[in-house]
């Protein structure tokens, strides 16, 4: 206490803002890093599962027992997260629409892949394990700078066929079912 | 059942500057070691008589530092985050898009099958 209070008698005004101002600096400048750090942990996230989809895609596409129109659909979603332009268009028109899927009735790809898990299961849990990875990896790499990203990520995991079926109607309606128009990777 | 001696804990005294820091760092982490160091210098200069203004200034240089690194990394590491994924994208993204385009159904946009 004696070697405190001359030192604070000492210490003007401007001083103690200019402290202040200090620790407010040190604040922002955590809280900006914070931001950063979880950027990066979401791309590295959204590299693992893009490297997973690709993997499991590129097999699934050439297998003849999937059904074209799966097929159809995970071709779609490599083009989506493989053009990051195109992709965020389709992003900021899916989240606002995901909300919504869960009461909606079975799609077509929902009932082919209904019958595809009664006559082959472990091929169907591939795709539907290959539409898991796809969409953690549209989501993760179009929103990680999203803070409502957790609670889409969440819902696509429970429905990932619908949602891929969403996502690739988004897509199409957007642009990509013109071929000629087709946005090129960047 | 005989219970093997254990040693009794060093007392405070026995610790020195640098290893009570050392703790700081670990429950802390480095920015805690920095900002402790740096408050610390700074009370001392300020008690042994030291020029507040210029104790304030190493203080705003050490930190914002200190500060400067930690984003410029941080951004950085974002970076060569997005650049992966683009490496990703473009090699084996385009090649799989090459090898099946002929996998694609053209159906009807804005409708859903069924």
């Amino acid at each position: 206490m004696d070697m405190i209070l001359p030192m604070a008698e000492r210490l003007d005004d401007h001083f103690a803002v200019a402290v202040l101002l200090l620790l407010a600096v040190v604040y922002i400048v955590h809280e900006k890093v914070a931001k950063l750090r979880r950027q990066r942990d979401v791309l590295v996230a959204a590299r693992t599962a893009l490297r997973a989809f690709y993997l499991s895609a590129d097999r699934l596409l050439a297998l003849p027992e999937v059904p074209p129109a799966v097929k159809s659909a995970l071709y779609d979603m490599v083009r989506i997260t493989t053009n990051p332009d195109f992709g965020a268009r389709v992003f900021e028109t899916f989240v606002g629409e995901v909300g919504d899927m869960k009461h909606a009735p079975a799609t077509s790809l929902e009932a082919q892949m209904d019958a595809l898990a009664l006559k082959s299961p472990a091929l169907a849990a591939e795709i539907v394990h290959a539409m898991q990875s796809g969409l953690t990896a549209f989501i993760l790499a179009n929103g990680h700078r999203d803070a409502g990203v957790s609670l889409t990520f969440v819902q696509a995991q429970e429905q990932p066929v619908r949602i891929a079926e969403v996502v690739e109607h988004t897509a199409r309606r957007l642009g990509l079912g013109d071929r000629d128009g087709e946005p090129q990777p960047a | 059942m005989r219970q093997s001696p254990r040693k009794a804990p060093p007392k405070d005294k026995d610790r020195g500057a640098v290893s009570q820091l050392g703790e700081i760092v670990r429950y802390g982490g480095p920015d805690a070691g920095v900002y402790v160091a740096v408050s610390i210098g700074a009370f001392g200069a300020l008690a042994n008589g030291a020029p507040a203004a210029a104790v304030f200034g190493v203080a705003v240089l050490l930190v914002g530092g200190w500060l400067a690194n930690k984003w410029l990394g941080a951004y950085i590491d974002v970076w060569k985050a997005k650049k992966d994924l683009t490496r990703l994208r473009t090699g084996r993204g385009q090649k799989i898009l090459e090898k099946h385009k002929d996998k694609r159904i053209g159906r009807p946009s804005g409708k859903r099958n069924g």
